[in-house]
């Protein structure tokens, strides 16, 4: 069951398809989570000033 | 149908790295609960606009919308965490964004007819059912999928929440600014804004989420012989499982609820008056902004805190995270005050911080904390029921720091003194949750559940 399943047994292309789909993922959260601590880190500079 | 938790079972190939992201989106989103308090001040002049009108809400009454969401948190927590097991991640996500994308949308009508009781019940109870859910519903899924890193992955997720604050409040402060007119602060046009926005971003992850396929384990994992493993050595064991309602009368659920809340009664009553306690503690050297600062800073910290140490217990064992967060928590607790008395900021920033890394990773590690001691079959109901240790120690940790604060002031201490009390019961508290984490043990195979699986 296991060797039919893990990642390293995938046709080439689903395996290229499947990278794509997780960074894009990965980019819907981190562009706002981003955005967000770059807004924190400008206020926390006043504290340092 | 697609909600259903067959529908969201995984297919051969998917990789398990698109789940964190699905987990981060409801966890970013709900997040913004601890935002809320940009609010306040436009909630309390929505008749008057520039200064407070006769018929506007007092501050304390603004302040029962936040209260009262996070005593719902735990509440739905409680109530469907057994539901979730049953009905699988997609439908109870979805569930969430319902809650808390149409909470926004009824707490828009409350400000549009001026009914505090309407935003209580959008907000704070509907909205409340949508945190609770969110909360817990990607943290059984990810357990599932990550088996080898429970703790890093948990605490991916459980970042997200301490991290939504970040996106929340400058979002609100935007959308505020955008529909503001001369005649209005722009609340009702923003939260129906953040309403449609978090809905929209809460459905990314009921879409990406799945579930693992039964007997589905990652590729080289062997948890027998311990085989990738991030410490083979010092792994805990697969725990067998542990029926949610038998966990809950076992003697291990009481200590890490005892745990749980003790570290967050520390830390919760800091971060809501983290700006006037550094104001009053280094008096003319800290003004209104750099206090900001040293809030956002501690949000950061929090934020770190949760991925940081749940992932470093996959390494060093769950029980030797909570002992470090107690002792070095009790030590720099201690030395506060000294740090006011000296005038040395760097150290207070630089000791409140870590302590606030050690709040975040108190919620992130709990989750992987039940896994190894209850199993996995129910580990998203018994985290629900833990999580009522939450709602009594967002009461408690603020009730003392301001209640103990205030007698000190009224009996003539300088308000630069009026904290170290507290400082020193925030130690002691401490000191107690290292005795309860020290007491935990493997739960007795009476408890074990015997019956078929889920």
């Amino acid at each position: 069951m296991l060797h039919i399943i893990g990642r390293g047994h995938m046709t080439e292309p689903t395996a290229s398809a499947e990278r794509v789909k997780v960074f894009l993922a990965w980019i819907v959260v981190l562009i706002p989570a981003g955005w967000g601590v770059a807004q924190v880190v400008s206020k926390s500079a006043a504290l340092f000033r | 149908m697609f909600l259903d938790r067959d529908h969201s079972i995984a297919k051969p190939g998917f990789s398990r790295w698109r789940v964190p992201p699905a987990a981060l989106a409801i966890h970013l989103a709900i997040g913004q609960a601890y935002a809320f308090s940009v609010f306040n001040l436009p909630l309390s002049t929505l008749v008057g606009v520039d200064k407070p009108a006769p018929t506007d809400w007092k501050l304390s009454t603004i302040g029962w919308i936040f209260s009262t969401a996070i005593v719902f948190l735990g509440l739905s927590a409680f109530t469907f965490g057994r539901w979730l097991e049953e009905a699988g991640p997609r439908k109870a996500m979805f569930c969430s964004a319902m809650c808390f994308g149409g909470g926004f949308l009824v707490a828009a009508f409350g400000v549009h007819v001026h009914q505090i009781w309407i935003i209580y019940l959008g907000y704070s109870v509907i909205g409340g059912i949508g945190l609770g859910l969110g909360y817990i519903s990607p943290v059984s899924t990810l357990i599932k999928w990550f088996p080898d890193r429970p703790g890093m992955a948990t605490g991916l997720a459980i970042m997200g929440f301490g991290g939504g604050a970040m996106i929340g409040s400058p979002l609100a402060v935007a959308l505020m600014a955008h529909f503001k007119t001369p005649a209005s602060a722009g609340v009702v046009e923003t939260f129906l804004a953040m309403g449609a926005l978090y809905f929209v971003f809460m459905m990314f992850g009921v879409f990406t989420v799945r579930l693992p396929a039964p007997g589905w384990a990652p590729a080289g994992w062997n948890p027998a012989s311990g085989a990738g493993q991030p410490n083979a050595a010092r792994r805990a064991p697969p725990a067998p499982d542990v029926h949610v309602d038998e966990a809950i009368q076992t003697k291990q659920f009481w200590l890490l609820w005892a745990v749980l809340c003790l570290n967050v009664t520390a830390g919760i009553g800091v971060l809501g008056q983290a700006s006037p306690m550094i104001q009053e503690m280094f008096p003319g050297v800290i003004g209104a902004a750099a206090a900001a600062g040293f809030v956002g800073l501690l949000s950061l910290a929090n934020m770190l805190g949760r991925f940081a140490w749940s992932s470093c217990s996959d390494i060093i064992g769950r029980r030797t995270t909570y002992m470090i967060f107690f002792l070095l928590g009790a030590v720099l607790y201690a030395l506060i005050p000294t740090t006011g008395r000296v005038g040395s900021v760097t150290y207070f920033v630089a000791f409140y911080a870590v302590i606030l890394t050690m709040y975040g990773g108190g919620f992130a590690t709990i989750p992987a904390y039940l896994r190894d001691l209850f199993g996995v079959m129910h580990v998203g109901a018994i985290h629900g029921r833990l999580l009522t240790a939450w709602s009594v120690a967002g009461v408690a940790g603020p009730v003392l720091v301001n209640y103990i604060r205030e007698y000190q002031i009224a009996h003539g201490v300088a308000k630069a003194n009026a904290y170290s009390v507290t400082m020193y019961l925030m130690a002691s508290l401490l000191v107690v949750g290292f005795i309860a984490n020290a007491m935990v043990r493997p739960v007795d195979a009476s408890h074990h559940w015997k019956g078929a699986h889920d």
